[in-house]
């Protein structure tokens, strides 16, 4: 265990060089090069062009600046906004709260309305509930977040006044914009943990069990469900860096603060340390994750030995 | 399953080619003729089709034209769907919409599909250092989660519909590079294939003839449940103001464009919505049927 532990975390050092590597060429080679757009901003000339390239080092030769690059995210620096000229990691610890609550209390809703769906149609293969309950799975993942968002606001907010269409703070303000984000993980969910069930349901130990004389409730949570959660797990995970993804729809339809509308605003002003900065840390912490999910297989299915 | 490839369409010298093998006439139906969600998904999208393909040449209606004296209108024998902020007829641009974002969802599908597959093909086939390195760098472009690695070439390339394309394909061919990667592996080892090797069918011939015509089927029902994929980050990329620009009639944009007359006209935004909806759920359908049908571990 403790050898897979250190080989999965060795593995995940290349991964992530790669990872920055490839986000500083990215972001290098830009066509609109950003100094220009922002001296341009000042009715700036050649020599303001001239000496911004100098502050931020992009007159030096380009393996000096991904050397530069590589010593300041060693230290933890990831640099500043051009526009701001506020320090990134400052900007991510401060938008960074709200889109985790954001994306935790979605990953509540898209556990609680799809596994009990899942569940649901699986125990009832061929029936109208199986039907009901993969037709809804099959509609959740086919509607956009914009579209979704902006049919609860005009239900909720506009309509009934119940909620809050915009901002943050309260939970009533959490309401929508987790609900539109879970719905979309719910329907995948769905399929999965159907799927799964189903095929566990044919096993023969299942047979055994119910032989045994166990009730139907007994058997699924104490023999079925703990097998079928395992690949669930690993979705979770998926769903988890899908959700810092949703996170830019989400947070932009609700006028919600965030790390998601903070990216998108970045990208349209071609604020590139800023997108850089974001995409880096959020590459790095879906990187953590899905190792932890990995680990956390071991633990939850005996058959798994990592060897 | 591993369907044998027919070995006689090739005109090798017949002296070290084995004896032709039998191909069964193919008389019942395909297995996914039998399947009500293709049924359905079909249905709906040529529905959508016919929508998009036959109501603006009938209605003759210009999406792009303003006129301020109908702006806002609701609902009408006139304007079946209202009118935007701009006098702009919502059914006639709904309609137009589909003629942009179903182009737009094959085309970055494409993009996606051939890069992967030939890679997918290359690094199964050889093995060796091409897949360390192709493998490589699939990992690192499934480290970016969701649409982020998408967002970060449009920050790249730039906003603009084209470029939304591009970088929604170009996320989309590690999946491909990965899904075509296992199945060559598991057809390499197949005995027609090292048959085929045997007798002296250069590598190249080998891929093209007997190896991608099995990897194909399961390849093709991604791709077709990724359209709907692709369509959908679309029009995320224009509602965010990344993609297609204001008066281009792209679903996504439209949505946004409505975004500030909800109150007043909701239908800005909910017609070209539902449309979105219908289409990629038409695809879904097909894509969960044809997977079902095509994928040899279901049949």
């Amino acid at each position: 265990m403790r050898q897979f532990v250190i080989h999965r975390l060795l593995g995940a050092v290349p991964v992530l060089l790669g990872v920055v590597t490839l986000v500083f060429l990215v972001l290098r080679v830009l066509p609109g090069e950003p100094v220009a757009v922002l001296a341009a901003q000042g009715g700036g000339t050649a020599e303001d062009i001239a000496r911004l390239r100098q502050e931020y080092g992009l007159d030096s030769p380009v393996w000096l600046q991904y050397l530069c690059f590589l010593l300041s995210l060693a230290r933890g620096d990831l640099g500043r906004s051009l526009f701001t000229h506020q320090s990134i990691s400052q900007i991510i610890v401060q938008q960074a709260p709200s889109t985790v609550v954001l994306a935790c209390s979605a990953l509540a809703v898209a556990l609680g309305v799809g596994m009990p769906m899942g569940i649901l149609a699986a125990m009832r293969p061929r029936s109208w509930i199986e039907r009901v309950c993969m037709g809804l799975s099959l509609v959740g993942v086919s509607i956009p977040i914009p579209l979704s968002g902006l049919v609860m606001i005009l239900i909720f907010s506009l309509t009934l006044h119940w909620l809050p269409a915009s901002g943050r703070g309260t939970l009533s303000h959490l309401v929508m914009p987790s609900t539109v984000m879970g719905l979309v993980s719910a329907g995948s969910i769905a399929r999965l943990v159907r799927a799964q069930l189903a095929e566990i349901l044919r096993e023969e130990y299942i047979n055994v069990a119910r032989a045994k004389g166990l009730t139907e409730s007994a058997l699924l949570v104490r023999h079925a469900l703990r097998s079928a959660l395992v690949p669930v797990i690993t979705v979770v995970g998926l769903q988890f860096g899908f959700m810092l993804g949703g996170a830019v729809a989400t947070e932009t339809v609700f006028g919600r603060p965030g790390l998601g509308r903070t990216l998108a605003e970045a990208i349209l002003y071609k604020d590139y340390p800023v997108v850089q900065g974001m995409v880096i840390v959020s590459a790095a912490l879906y990187t953590v994750v899905n190792l932890v999910v990995d680990l956390a297989y071991g633990y939850l299915d005996p058959r798994i030995h990592h060897e | 399953m591993v369907r044998a490839t027919p070995i006689r369409r090739y005109p090798i010298p017949t002296r070290r080619h084995p004896p032709p093998e039998r191909v069964p006439a193919p008389t019942r139906a395909l297995p996914w003729q039998r399947t009500p969600t293709v049924i359905a998904g079909l249905a709906i999208l040529s529905l959508v089709l016919a929508f998009s393909l036959v109501l603006p040449a009938v209605q003759k209606c210009q999406p792009l034209v303003m006129d301020v004296s109908t702006k806002l209108e609701r609902p009408s024998a006139s304007h079946w769907l209202g009118t935007d902020q701009f006098g702009r007829d919502v059914l006639c641009r709904a309609s137009y919409g589909g003629r942009i974002s179903l182009p737009v969802g094959m085309i970055a599908v494409t993009t996606a599909l051939l890069p992967g597959l030939a890679l997918g093909l290359l690094a199964g086939y050889w093995g060796g250092w091409v897949d360390v390195i192709v493998g490589r760098l699939v990992d690192v472009a499934l480290a970016f989660p969701g649409i982020l690695l998408t967002l970060l070439i449009v920050a790249w390339l730039g906003p603009g519909l084209a470029n939304a394309m591009i970088a929604i394909g170009i996320t989309g061919i590690p999946t491909y590079v990965r899904l075509s990667r296992s199945s060559t592996l598991q057809i390499r080892k197949a005995w027609f294939v090292r048959a085929a090797y045997v007798v002296g069918v250069p590598d190249l011939r080998i891929l093209t003839h007997h190896v991608l015509p099995n990897v194909l089927p399961t390849v093709i029902a991604l791709a077709t449940l990724d359209i709907a994929w692709a369509i959908l980050n679309a029009a995320t990329l224009s509602f965010l103001g990344l993609g297609a620009p204001p008066p281009t009639p792209e679903w996504g944009a439209m949505i946004n464009e409505g975004r500030g007359f909800l109150r007043q006209a909701p239908w800005i935004s909910l017609a070209p919505g539902a449309l979105l909806v219908l289409t990629v759920l038409g695809i879904n359908l097909l894509g969960d049927g044809l997977r079902d049908a095509l994928d040899p571990r279901t049949r």
